[in-house]
């Protein structure tokens, strides 16, 4: 289990920095609670600017809690030495959402993919060159896009260099950032279908950070609305997206343009409560 | 029937000369009337933001217009000397694009940016032009018109400079706005408020706009019409109601059986198949060499 447990995080207000001294912090999450199980799928969901990308960062280790602990399989990341951290960081990968620029332009997808074998010494060259070839072979890519350069590949097959990278060596979690917000739809369903086939093969436990709501529906178990550094609501998919408690969840909720023709979606003096959100149970029901 | 605004027919966009030149728009037809509203629909690479570019002539100095004509209050822009095409720019035709950020200028405050198409183009001098600058503002729900005046795109926020950048299009009362995935870069919430402003201000107007974008959900709900476009050629088009709700082509079809749904968590994230667009591509490029031989 992965969990963040009351973390808060401040970071350094660059904009307010006098010319002496330290920048002022600002605190940019406050009190955030997060579980992730191997297996399951949670979404981070909210605007830019609520700190989505921060707690996803910090469930890695890359920021130091102000208060609160982030606990891997019940150790608290901040406490393990520096070898120790090393090892847990194995099993908590991320992926990016550029992927043009997470992938050193100047080296072959194949050396990019063997890498993470080679710097941990699990594999030697030659070794870890066919463990490339594997890789690519699971995110459903041929041997021959190895010896391309990642500008020769499109958006979708670069983002499954990433994924192919993040699972390199068997990690236990997964914090994916916005990974197919710069895709196509067609693109992205297939990105997104690799993800649900990986998390099944190896019971991955995924944070999925994004702003786009429908996606989040379709992919995740449980969902954590942030707002401006807080969580707002969070738990089961189904429930939240549903039966939202949350004002701003639900306003959140009545914002997403459905691919369904309504003429006066746009007039708000029509909608109140969870008004936009009437077809959901029927649906959900049909699903069961 | 009301008589069309704009006309494109048989447009045809080449990128390069000779040998080299690649095919971007494959004989494009495509009407707007007065004060409508028309999708352009489409993923990366199928030339949507190639036919706004087209209609503003703002397509970039290696593309070349290679066949069709661009039919503009009946008047062929394309025919039209370069000065005075540009001076329909701002008065009659107007834009409003995706990034609302880089489409104001960082060194400029908003009061010379909003002014300088009022005086240039509209006819304003200097002081009548802050008036209406003002007027502007407010027509776009702005609170504070004149601290805004001030301020410099970077003090403002996406939605915000999303704003402006709209105040300045319906600036010179146009008669169509190229709109080019002008809320893709904001948030969910903030693209209702910019939607909602668009069709307000649209409905006001009766301004007719090109609505460019990759979101079927945006289609649905800001559109009466709406064409769907791949490999650079129309393949569908029809009222909104009729194109999402009953799409005829497999390609449409396709593309809202991939669009994740909020609704339905159940259906939706269908890969469009490999094969479908090979075989688009293939008819687009078979296309290209019946007309080369032609």
């Amino acid at each position: 289990m992965l969990e963040a447990i009351n973390v808060s995080i401040a970071l350094p207000d660059r904009s307010q920095k006098s010319l002496f001294g330290r920048a002022p912090l600002l605190k940019i999450i406050q009190n955030v609670d997060l579980t992730v199980q191997r297996g399951k799928v949670v979404g981070i969901v909210g605007e830019s600017g609520s700190g989505k990308s921060t707690i996803g960062r910090s469930l890695l280790g890359l920021y130091r809690p102000v208060t609160g602990k982030v606990m891997l399989e019940g150790k608290d990341l901040a406490s393990l030495s520096k070898e120790e951290l090393r090892e847990a960081r194995f099993k908590i990968q991320m992926i990016f959402q550029d992927s043009q620029s997470s992938l050193n332009p100047r080296r072959k997808i194949i050396d990019i993919l063997a890498d993470p074998f080679v710097a941990n010494g699990r594999a030697s060259r030659s070794d870890a060159r066919n463990k490339a070839l594997a890789l690519l072979e699971r995110v459903g890519m041929r041997p021959a896009h190895g010896d391309r350069y990642p500008h020769q590949l499109s958006g979708g097959q670069r983002q499954r260099i990433g994924i192919a990278r993040a699972i390199a060596l068997e990690p236990s979690y997964i914090v994916a950032d916005e990974i197919v917000s710069g895709l196509d739809v067609s693109v992205q369903a297939q990105v997104l279908a690799l993800l649900r086939q990986l998390r099944a093969e190896n019971s991955l436990g995924m944070v999925f950070i994004s702003h786009d709501l429908s996606v989040v529906r379709t992919l995740c178990d449980d969902v954590v609305v942030m707002q401006h550094g807080r969580v707002v609501e969070a738990g089961e998919c189904t429930r939240v997206f549903n039966d939202p408690r949350n004002d701003y969840t639900k306003k959140l909720l009545r914002a997403v343009p459905l691919p369904v023709v309504e003429k006066d979606w746009l007039d708000e003096s029509r909608r109140c409560d969870s008004e936009a959100v009437t077809e959901l149970p029927s649906a959900v029901a049909a699903m069961r | 029937m009301s008589k069309a605004l704009l006309q494109v027919s048989d447009l045809g966009v080449e990128i390069g000369t000779g040998k080299h030149a690649t095919r971007i728009l494959r004989g494009v037809n495509l009407e707007i009337k007065p004060g409508e509203i028309r999708g352009l629909v489409g993923e990366s690479g199928g030339g949507k933001t190639m036919v706004g570019k087209a209609i503003t002539g703002l397509l970039p100095s290696s593309a070349v217009v290679s066949s069709g004509r661009i039919l503009f209050q009946e008047q062929n822009l394309l025919e039209l000397p370069a000065k005075n095409r540009r001076l329909l720019l701002g008065t009659k035709i107007a834009m409003i694009l995706q990034q609302p950020s880089t489409a104001l200028n960082p060194v400029l405050r908003i009061e010379n940016q909003i002014t300088d198409v009022l005086t240039r183009r509209l006819g304003y001098d200097r002081k009548s032009a802050r008036d209406y600058a003002l007027e502007l503002l407010s027509m776009v729900h702005i609170r504070a018109p004149e601290r805004v005046l001030r301020q410099y795109p970077h003090e403002l926020s996406g939605g915000m400079c999303q704003r402006v950048v709209i105040a300045i299009a319906f600036a010179g009362k146009p008669s169509l706005i190229v709109a080019d995935e002008p809320t893709t870069a904001l948030d969910v919430t903030v693209q209702f408020e910019i939607l909602k402003l668009i069709k307000e201000l649209q409905a006001k107007t009766g301004t007719a706009v090109l609505f460019v974008t990759h979101d079927l959900g945006v289609v649905a709900k800001i559109c009466d019409v709406v064409s769907v476009i791949f490999a650079g050629r129309i393949l569908e088009q029809g009222r909104t109601e009729d194109v999402i709700g009953r799409p005829a082509h497999p390609y449409t079809q396709a593309l809202i059986a991939a669009s994740p749904r909020l609704d339905r968590p159940d259906a939706g994230l269908q890969p469009v198949p490999g094969e479908l667009t090979a075989s688009l591509w293939n008819d687009a490029v078979a296309s290209d060499l019946e007309q080369s031989h032609a």
